[in-house]
């Protein structure tokens, strides 16, 4: 939480101590997710990741602008600059209807996997099964 | 903010320096532009200073182009 540890610190995100392979297999449904309620830029897409959860999970910005290029390719987002006149244009992205459906689709998948493997991480003790029948 | 901004224009020509440019990575490199002025504005507003926090931006890009 401390906001400038990551100034110093090697762009790692496996140091915390939750699976960062797994967030990443998840980068384009995150990105299109955070693309729902509003168009953004790509600072602004990696600072919502990061202040959502506390900093905890920091996307790698190099992984962010293949992903962005990734999902204009598929037509999942659309690109387009702003009007700033001070301090740089920025390239916005916006959620396309195919991107909300993929989006949705990959959240009904995730919700499946995620109950499947909750319950086969807690199956019961077999032999207590048998006993209580 | 345009004096801040100075950084941060020297520091992208170096890192595509020798880079052969297409106009998908001159895209990119404007695109790269606008993001790290907001980066480097955020770290301005915790107090860091303009050539600092520029080059903590750009450090925080990791290997893009």
């Amino acid at each position: 939480m401390t906001p400038n540890t990551r100034a110093s610190a090697a762009p790692n995100e496996s140091s915390d101590a939750f699976a960062s392979d797994l967030l990443r297999g998840h980068t384009d449904t995150i990105v299109l997710g955070v693309l729902r309620e509003a168009d953004r830029y790509g600072f602004e897409i990696y600072k919502t990741i990061r202040d959502a959860t506390d900093g905890r999970y920091e996307i790698k910005e190099a992984t962010l602008y293949a992903t962005f290029r990734r999902l204009d390719k598929d037509g999942l987002v659309e690109a387009y600059w702003g009007d700033e006149t001070q301090g740089g244009r920025r390239k916005y992205y916006r959620i396309t209807d195919a991107g909300r459906a993929v989006y949705r689709q990959n959240v009904l998948d995730w919700t499946a996997t995620q109950q499947i493997i909750n319950t086969l991480l807690n199956l019961p003790n077999t032999d207590k099964k048998e006993t209580a029948r | 903010m345009n004096a801040d901004n100075s950084d941060i224009h020297r520091l992208l020509d170096e890192a595509f320096a020798g880079v052969a440019m297409t106009p998908e990575l001159q895209d990119l490199k404007e695109e790269l532009r606008g993001n790290l002025a907001a980066s480097s504005a955020e770290l301005q507003a915790k107090g860091m200073d303009a050539a600092k926090a520029a080059r903590t931006a750009v450090a925080e890009l990791g290997d893009i182009p």
